[in-house]
């Protein structure tokens, strides 16, 4: 009974998060790629309401191992007792410069004012696409 | 990134459930081993999610981690991202949901604008990122496009995650974000208070969670309590 109480707390919390990742998904690309028509191809699954809903349900499985990848990674990172992991993006490091963020960092914390960049993340800043644009 | 579709690496489940400290954890497998045995080439077919914690495979090996397993694992994450990303902008294509095709006159003057909104002087940021894609007065070329929209997906998808299971100092994926915030402010008081009144604050931190913890699980609040050994600080009805 206990195994199954935590086991619902958890599939909670996942299943709230594959929900907005879903409707952010499909939300996004709708306004990426506007004005087309509700059904373009046979291709679409029939349980599907759109085209944008048969692309983003087309990577469920992707999206359910994304996801506990992350939970298995935010139950590692406590594991560490002699120091804090944190796992860092854009918007933990503060810095007006940086846009977005393209992958995930991992951050030793060794006490109050020590930190030890274990992995930095891939972030975008206004130069980067600056110098990207002016390539293309 | 577009037209290749990368083949998917495994599938695994994991579950847990921490909370100041007391946490839990269970590792389930659910892959068809008759799938998981055949060749690398072979695509896997069938995953079943688990249903119930009967399905659940324990394993308590994760509690001895290093930090090498931990990089790995965030470079592991980063890279199913990735892959995610790739398969929809792949599933975008395959229906051929092209952008605008431009004329080379269009082209310049596109460039031309994109080029005064790059300026030193102007923050770019994603919601401009995102108006840029569908206010711009002209469309923009499918190079342009395709980069942007990348980092937007990468971004929304890192945020998201980010927001879910990493951020808050000493609670996190745990429950909404007001549950979260509730625990830390009172967390962060009973903290400056000493390690007696620490020691005494515990057993407040733990009510209140049962308390938030009553509401959405009812009946298997006891349970869930009990099973991270405090069975002794719930108090009596």
């Amino acid at each position: 009974m206990a195994v199954e109480a935590v086991f619902q707390m958890n599939d909670g919390i996942d299943s709230q998060l594959y929900d907005e990742l879903i409707s952010h998904l499909k939300r996004t690309l709708k306004l990426v790629y506007p004005g087309l028509p509700r059904r373009q191809s046979k291709k679409v699954k029939p349980e599907c309401k759109s085209i944008y809903d048969s692309i983003v349900h087309g990577e469920e499985n992707s999206l359910w191992d994304v996801i506990r990848q992350a939970r298995k990674i935010s139950f590692m990172i406590q594991q560490v007792v002699s120091c804090r992991m944190v796992v860092s993006i854009s918007s933990s490091t503060p810095d007006e410069d940086v846009i977005g963020t393209l992958s995930f960092g991992l951050q030793k914390i060794l006490g109050p004012d020590s930190t030890i960049s274990l992995k930095k993340p891939k972030l975008v800043t206004n130069a980067v696409l600056r110098s990207h644009l002016l390539q293309l | 990134m577009i037209g290749k579709k990368r083949k998917r690496r495994y599938t695994k489940s994991f579950s847990s459930y921490r909370c100041l400290g007391l946490r839990f954890y269970f590792l389930f497998r659910t892959v068809d081993k008759e799938n998981s045995s055949n060749s690398e080439s072979a695509p896997i077919k069938t995953v079943k999610l688990a249903q119930t914690a009967s399905d659940l495979y324990f394993s308590c090996k994760i509690d001895k981690v290093s930090e090498v397993e931990i990089v790995d694992a965030v470079q592991t994450i980063n890279y199913s991202i990735d892959n995610l990303i790739t398969n929809i902008l792949a599933g975008v294509e395959e229906f051929k949901l092209s952008y605008c095709k431009l004329s080379p006159s269009h082209k310049n003057r596109n460039r031309r604008n994109i080029l005064q909104n790059l300026k030193p002087d102007f923050k770019l940021d994603i919601p401009r990122l995102q108006s840029l894609l569908i206010d711009s007065p002209s469309p923009l070329s499918d190079d342009m496009r395709d980069y942007i929209v990348d980092l937007i997906l990468h971004d929304l998808v890192s945020s998201l995650i980010h927001k879910k299971f990493f951020k808050g100092g000493h609670f996190f994926g745990v429950g909404s974000e007001t549950h979260q915030e509730y625990l830390e402010s009172m967390f962060s008081k009973l903290a400056t208070g000493g390690k007696g009144f620490l020691e005494k604050g515990f057993f407040w931190i733990i009510s209140v969670n049962n308390f938030l913890l009553r509401r959405k699980l009812g009946s298997c609040r006891n349970s869930a309590l009990a099973f991270y050994g405090c069975r002794s600080c719930i108090p009596d009805e």
